[in-house]
């Protein structure tokens, strides 16, 4: 994984960073730290598996971030899919 | 600690073998002669004879800060892939990569600390996988005073 790649990832997804001596990449949803990943500072490339493990996605979703059909939305669906995150409330509708 | 091996003539106590069928400190086994398969992935500089018979699976002893000392060694996952060399700890979906085995664990171990310091510094903002991380790491890290080293309880 290409560190442009891993960029995307990043922003595509809105993903908190900070660079320690790894660049360091965590998702925060209403404000709990739900999934973290890292990339080696530098230009070295970063095992997609590993990446993808961390962030909770499969190679469809990574696919689908770098062509930009998965985004910060779907992927907080997908979290909640998984039971990472809790579902949002209902609305309330009113008859 | 761990990758700083050059010159060392012993076994190095952060690196461990352990054979398949049974996983803990009491099975360490040393092996001095590097296996022909991982030959080819240790830079000329670096001697790691402890970790080569079994060379899917090693044992992480240290960690990279004097400040941290690991209560029982973590066993680490050896793979080989196109990025480099892969060092995994699966319980916790966490790696460290290099072009060697001993940069791998070296980086291993520099991602645990980091790891550790911060999920402990966001304790309660956490979710409950990242929650269970850090309880993982907390049974197997700890905290010792400033500058005093100590090797992991076996």
């Amino acid at each position: 994984m290409k560190v442009r790649e891993f960029e995307r990832v990043v922003i595509k997804l809105r993903l908190q960073t900070r660079n320690a001596g790894d660049r360091l990449a965590w998702f925060e949803y209403n404000g709990k730290l739900v999934t973290r990943t890292k990339r080696s500072m530098g230009n070295k490339e970063s095992p997609e598996y590993w990446v993808r493990q961390q962030l909770k996605l499969n190679e469809k979703q990574m696919a689908g971030i770098q062509d930009c059909t998965f985004g910060h939305d779907d992927y907080v669906s997908h979290l909640h899919a998984i039971g990472l995150i809790p579902p949002p409330p209902p609305s309330d509708s009113k008859n | 600690m761990l990758a700083t091996l050059e010159n060392t003539a012993s076994p190095n106590p952060a690196i461990a073998r352990f054979t398949d069928d049974a996983i803990g400190p009491q099975a360490a086994t040393w092996s001095e002669e590097p296996s022909a398969e991982l030959h080819g992935l240790l830079s000329s500089e670096e001697q790691m004879p402890a970790i080569l018979a079994n060379p899917q699976r090693v044992a992480l002893g240290f960690l990279p800060d004097l400040r941290l000392r690991l209560r029982q060694p973590i066993v680490v996952s050896m793979h080989s892939t196109e990025e480099g060399i892969v060092a995994e700890v699966s319980d916790i979906s966490e790696y460290g990569i290099g072009g060697s085995v001993g940069e791998a664990i070296e980086d291993l171990g520099k991602t645990i600390v980091e790891l550790y310091r911060g999920l402990r510094s966001d304790a309660n903002q956490l979710s409950a996988d990242l929650a269970r991380t850090l309880e993982w790491l907390s049974q197997r890290v700890e905290e010792t005073p400033a500058g005093r080293h100590e090797g992991p309880r076996i």
